[in-house]
C-alpha cells in the first residue's frame, strides 16, 4: 500500500517527526527515571497547547489571552464526563475537546470581528469571566475544592506515550495549516482581512475554522492534563497565569512560526521545572524580561535568532519563506 | 450586449444621510464604464456596494443573470467582479508572487500549479513578473497599484472595479496605467467599472461615463456628452460657472 | 430603600476611583493609540507604593499621593522613552505594543512578589474604620475621601487639557499627530508626556485603591479589564464621558451584588466588557475627540 502524501509535505519533514516521535517512544526502556519521564510528558503537553496556542495568535495574528478558558472547559467537561457517564478515558479527551471547541466559537465568533489589541483584550474578559463563573458553577467545578478523578495505577506513566501522540498529531496539524494551500489564505487574514475577502477568501469561516481547532486542541489538553494529575481546581485550570504561559512559549520560541511554540514550550517546562524549587517566582519575571527583548530585538523569537545564525553560517542557503514568515 | 454586473435603484443610508438614493448603473459585457461625481457624490459608497464590500439599504444588484445582493464580499469575488482599493492594500507579509496566488487559489478554480502559472502570467501582464519573489514594501505607489491590478486579475474576472488607480501617481505612470487598463478589456475581454478623479483618464478610456452628485445619478452617456452637460458642469463648478 | 440609597451611594463613590483609573488608560491609547496593558502594573505598583511609604515612613496615603504620581510620571516617561519609541506606530505596532507593555506587567508583577510576598496587603490607617452617615447609610470616611480626591483629580486634568497649551497640545497630537508637526507641536514629547501622564494616573489609582480594597501582586488585571470597559463604553470622549460611563459600571457591579456572590461582580464587568466590544465599539456616546 503506497502513501500518497500531499504535494506540500517535504518527505524529510514526515520523516523527521516519525523518527523522532520512535526515539521518544523507546526512551523509557532505557532508563528508570520517573522524574525526568514525567517531565517529559508535561513538555509534550506545553508543546501541544503551544502550538494550538499559535494557529490563533501566530497565524491568524489574533493573541489571545484566555486561551485557559478551553483548557478549564476541556479539562472539567473530560472529569465530569468519566465520572458521571463512565466515559473510558480517550472518549472523554474528545468529548471535553469538542466542547471546548463550540464554546470558542460561541465567543469567539462575534469577537474576531475585533482587531488588534481589542481582541486581545477582549480574550483576558473572557479567560477571568469563565473562571470566575466556572468557580461559581460548583456542580460542574466542585467550587474552589475542584474535582478528583479516581487514581489509575501507572495512567501517570503510561500518559507519556499519549502526550507524544498528542505532540506529534499538533506539530503536523501545525504543518499543514502553514504549508498547505490554506496557509496562503491565512497569511493573507493576517495581513489584511479586507482585502482578502475581496480577493475571495472566506475570512470569517476560516477564521472560526482556526478558533474551532485550537480550542478543540487546548481542550484535549485541559483534559489530559486532568487524567495525569487526577485532580484540577478552577483556580489553576482557568489561570490567567496559566493563558500567560501559552502567550509567553508562542512569542519567545516564535509567533506564526511552525516549530517556535513548540521550542518555547520545551524551554518553559524546563526553566520553569528548574526555577520553581529554588526561585518560584522568578520565572514569570524572567519571562516578561524575554518578551520585552524579544519585541524590541527579535520579533521571531529564538527561531529568529535560530534563523540568523543559519543565514550567518550558510548565506548561500536560501531559507523558505513558508518556515520564517512575519 | 449582456450586462455584466448591475445596480438596480441601489440606496444606501448612514444613520441619516443617504449617501446613494436609487442610483441604477449597469456595466456591459465589454465595456469600461466611468463612475465619476464631485467630492461626497456618493461615487465611492456605489462602488462599495457594486463590490460587495458593503450591502445596500435597498436596491438589488446582479453579476450577469444572478441575482448578489447582501452577498459577503468574498462570494461576489468568486462570482468574478473583483475591486482594487483606493489606498492601496497589498498583502505586506507576502511576496507578488504570493499575492497573487492567494487570489488564484480562492477564485480560479486551478490546482498548486495552475494557481503558480496564473500568478505569474498576471504580473508578466503588468510588468512585475521580475520581481515577484520581493515583498509589497519595496515598490513604488505606482508598483503596488499594478501588483493590485494583477492580483485581481489572478481571479480571473467577468468585471474588474478599479478605485481611483490613476490619482497619485506621475504624469508617466498615469499613461502607462491609462494603457495598462485598455489592454486588461481589449486583450483578456474583462468588462471594468472605474471611479476616477483624473478626467483625461475617463475622457480617454470609457465609452460610458456615469455622473453622481448628492447620491442621486444626474447624468449618464458618452464622455463628450456628460461634459456639455449643465448639471454635471453645475455638479463640479457651481452655479455661476454653468 | 434603605439598602438601595446605600447601595447607590457605594456606587457614586466607587465611580469616582474607577473614572481616575479609566481615564489614564483612555489618555494614552487616545493620543498614542496604544492599548498599555502595564496599566494594571502600574495600578498595582502605586499601590505597593502607597502602603509601603506607610508602613515604612508612617506617610498619610493621600500626603504619599503627589508623590507616589510624581515618580510614576517620570517612570511613565521612560518607559515610553526606553522602550515603546522603539515600536512602529500605527496598527503593525499594536499587538507589539501589546506584548511588550504586558512584558513589563509581568516585570512588575514578579518584583512585587520578591520585595513584598504574594500575600494580600492592606493599607489601614488610624482612620480607615471611621465612618459617617450620609442619609440613614453609613460610608466609610476612606470611599468619601478617595471619591473626592478622584473628583479633584478629574477636574485639575479637564482643566489641564482644556486651558492649557499642553493639554490642547495634547488634544492636538490626539486628533492628527502629522499636521502638528508642521505647527511646530513637539510630537515626540507630547507622546512621552501623555504615557507619562497616563502612568501617573493608573499609580495614584491604585494607591486610592489601597485604602479600599486588599491587594497583592495579581492586582491589576480585573482593574485594566474594568477600565477598558468605562474606556470602551464612555467612548474616548471628555471627562464627562469617562465618568458617566465609570457610573454605569460601578452601579451594575455594586447593584450586582443583590443577585451575585461578591466575588462574581467582577465577572460582571467582564462580561459587559465583550458585549460593548462587539456591539459598540465606538463606545454608548461615539466619541473620539479628547477633551
Amino acid at each position: 500500500m503506497k502513501l500518497q502524501l500531499p504535494p506540500w509535505v517535504r518527505p524529510r519533514a514526515a520523516i523527521g517527526l516519525l523518527a523522532a516521535c520512535v526515539v521518544l517512544a523507546i526512551i523509557p526502556l532505557f532508563h528508570d527515571d520517573v522524574y525526568t519521564h514525567n517531565l517529559l510528558t508535561l513538555t509534550f503537553l506545553g508543546i501541544a497547547a503551544a502550538l494550538a496556542w499559535n494557529w490563533l495568535g501566530g497565524y491568524l495574528g489574533q493573541v489571545s489571552f484566555g486561551h485557559a478558558a478551553m483548557f478549564g472547559v476541556g479539562g472539567f467537561v473530560a472529569a465530569q464526563a468519566q465520572l458521571g457517564l463512565r466515559m473510558p478515558m480517550l472518549l472523554s479527551w474528545v468529548f471535553g475537546g469538542l466542547v471546548a471547541g463550540l464554546f470558542s466559537l460561541i465567543w469567539g465568533h462575534p469577537t474576531l470581528r475585533l482587531r488588534g489589541p481589542y481582541f486581545s483584550i477582549a480574550t483576558i474578559g473572557v479567560g477571568e469571566a469563565t473562571r470566575l463563573v466556572c468557580t461559581y458553577w460548583d456542580w460542574f467545578t466542585g467550587g474552589s475544592s475542584g474535582l478528583s478523578l479516581p487514581m489509575q495505577t501507572n495512567l501517570k506513566y503510561q500518559l507519556y506515550w499519549y502526550g507524544i501522540v498528542l505532540a506529534a498529531l499538533t506539530l503536523a496539524a501545525s504543518y499543514a495549516l502553514r504549508r498547505s494551500p490554506v496557509g496562503l489564505s491565512l497569511l493573507a487574514i493576517k495581513s489584511d482581512v479586507d482585502a482578502a475577502s475581496d480577493v475571495g477568501v472566506g475570512a470569517t469561516r476560516l477564521q472560526d475554522l482556526v478558533l474551532f481547532l485550537s480550542g478543540v486542541t487546548i481542550g484535549i489538553c485541559g483534559a489530559f492534563y486532568a487524567s495525569y494529575f487526577s485532580y484540577i481546581e478552577p483556580g489553576d485550570m482557568f489561570g490567567f497565569d496559566r493563558s500567560i504561559s501559552w502567550v509567553l512559549m508562542g512569542v519567545i520560541g516564535g509567533i506564526g512560526t511552525i516549530f517556535g511554540p513548540a521550542l518555547g514550550a520545551i524551554i518553559f517546562v524546563l526553566l520553569r521545572q528548574y526555577l520553581i524549587a529554588s526561585y518560584p517566582q522568578l520565572y514569570l519575571g524572567l519571562y516578561g524580561l524575554l518578551l520585552v527583548l524579544v519585541i524590541l530585538f527579535e520579533p521571531l523569537g529564538l527561531t529568529g535568532l535560530f534563523l540568523r545564525a543559519v543565514r550567518k553560517a550558510r548565506p548561500d542557503l536560501g531559507v523558505s519563506s513558508a518556515a520564517a514568515e512575519d | 450586449m449582456s450586462q455584466v454586473l448591475r445596480g438596480e435603484r441601489l440606496t444606501k443610508t448612514f444613520g441619516g444621510l443617504r449617501a446613494n438614493d436609487n442610483v441604477s448603473i449597469a456595466l456591459e459585457q465589454g465595456q469600461i464604464l466611468g463612475l465619476i461625481g464631485p467630492n461626497g457624490a456618493g461615487k465611492s459608497t456605489c462602488f462599495a456596494m457594486l463590490a460587495g464590500s458593503m450591502p445596500p439599504t435597498s436596491g438589488r444588484i446582479f453579476v450577469g443573470d444572478t441575482e448578489v445582493t447582501g452577498l459577503p464580499g468574498f462570494r461576489i469575488a468568486r462570482a468574478g467582479v473583483v475591486r482594487t482599493h483606493q489606498i492601496v492594500q497589498p498583502f505586506a507579509n507576502l511576496t507578488l508572487l504570493e499575492n497573487c496566488m492567494v487570489a488564484a487559489k480562492q477564485c480560479s478554480g486551478r490546482g498548486d500549479t495552475g494557481c503558480r502559472e496564473l500568478a505569474r502570467e498576471t504580473l508578466q501582464f503588468v510588468g512585475l513578473d521580475k520581481r515577484r519573489h520581493e515583498y509589497p514594501g519595496g515598490l513604488t505607489l505606482a508598483g503596488r497599484k499594478k501588483l493590485e491590478m494583477a492580483r485581481a486579475l489572478s481571479c480571473v474576472p467577468k468585471a474588474l472595479l478599479l478605485d481611483e488607480v490613476i490619482a497619485g501617481v506621475n504624469p508617466v505612470e498615469a499613461r502607462e496605467m491609462v494603457a495598462l487598463i485598455r489592454r486588461i478589456r481589449d486583450e483578456r475581454k474583462i468588462s471594468i467599472l472605474m471611479t476616477e478623479h483624473v478626467m483625461a483618464a475617463v475622457m480617454s478610456l470609457c465609452e460610458h461615463v456615469v455622473v453622481l452628485e448628492a447620491g442621486k445619478q444626474i447624468a449618464s452617456g458618452s464622455p463628450k456628452e456628460v461634459v456639455q452637460n449643465q448639471a454635471v458642469v453645475e455638479a463640479y463648478l457651481g452655479k455661476k460657472h454653468a | 430603600m434603605e439598602r438601595f440609597a446605600e447601595l447607590l451611594i457605594a456606587a457614586v463613590l466607587l465611580a469616582g476611583l474607577y473614572a481616575t483609573m479609566a481615564y489614564g488608560l483612555g489618555l494614552i491609547y487616545g493620543v498614542l493609540r496604544i492599548v498599555n496593558l502595564n496599566h494594571g502594573g502600574m495600578i498595582m505598583a502605586g499601590a505597593y507604593a502607597g502602603w509601603y511609604l506607610h508602613a515604612a515612613l508612617g506617610l498619610d496615603p493621600y500626603l504619599s499621593l503627589v508623590l507616589v504620581a510624581g515618580a510614576a510620571y517620570l517612570v511613565g516617561i521612560a518607559t515610553y522613552r526606553v522602550l515603546v519609541r522603539r515600536l512602529p506606530r500605527g496598527p503593525a505596532g499594536g499587538v507589539q505594543s501589546l506584548l511588550l507593555l504586558f512584558g513589563v506587567w509581568l516585570i512588575l508583577r514578579n518584583a512585587a512578589y520578591l520585595l513584598f510576598t504574594g500575600n494580600d496587603q492592606t493599607l489601614r490607617t488610624s482612620y480607615s474604620t471611621l465612618a459617617v452617615g450620609i442619609g440613614s447609610a453609613l460610608v466609610s470616611v476612606n470611599r468619601i475621601a478617595v471619591f473626592g480626591v478622584a473628583i479633584v483629580i478629574l477636574i485639575v486634568l479637564h482643566l489641564l487639557l482644556t486651558r492649557t497649551y499642553v493639554g490642547k497640545a495634547i488634544r492636538a497630537v490626539a486628533q492628527n499627530p502629522d499636521s502638528c508637526t508642521l505647527v511646530g507641536i513637539p510630537v515626540e514629547r507630547i507622546y512621552a508626556l501623555t504615557f507619562g501622564l497616563g502612568t501617573a494616573l493608573a499609580a495614584a489609582a491604585g494607591l486610592l485603591g489601597s485604602t479600599l480594597f486588599p491587594f497583592n501582586p495579581g492586582f491589576g488585571a480585573a482593574e485594566l479589564l474594568k477600565s477598558f470597559v468605562v474606556v470602551v463604553l464612555g467612548g474616548l470622549g471628555s471627562v464627562a464621558g469617562t465618568a458617566i460611563a465609570a457610573l454605569i459600571l460601578a452601579v451594575v457591579e455594586v447593584f450586582a451584588i443583590l443577585v451575585i456572590p461578591a466575588y462574581l461582580t467582577a465577572a460582571v464587568g467582564f462580561v459587559l466588557l465583550v458585549l460593548v466590544l462587539v456591539f459598540r465599539p465606538g463606545g454608548l456616546f461615539g466619541q473620539r475627540v479628547l477633551g
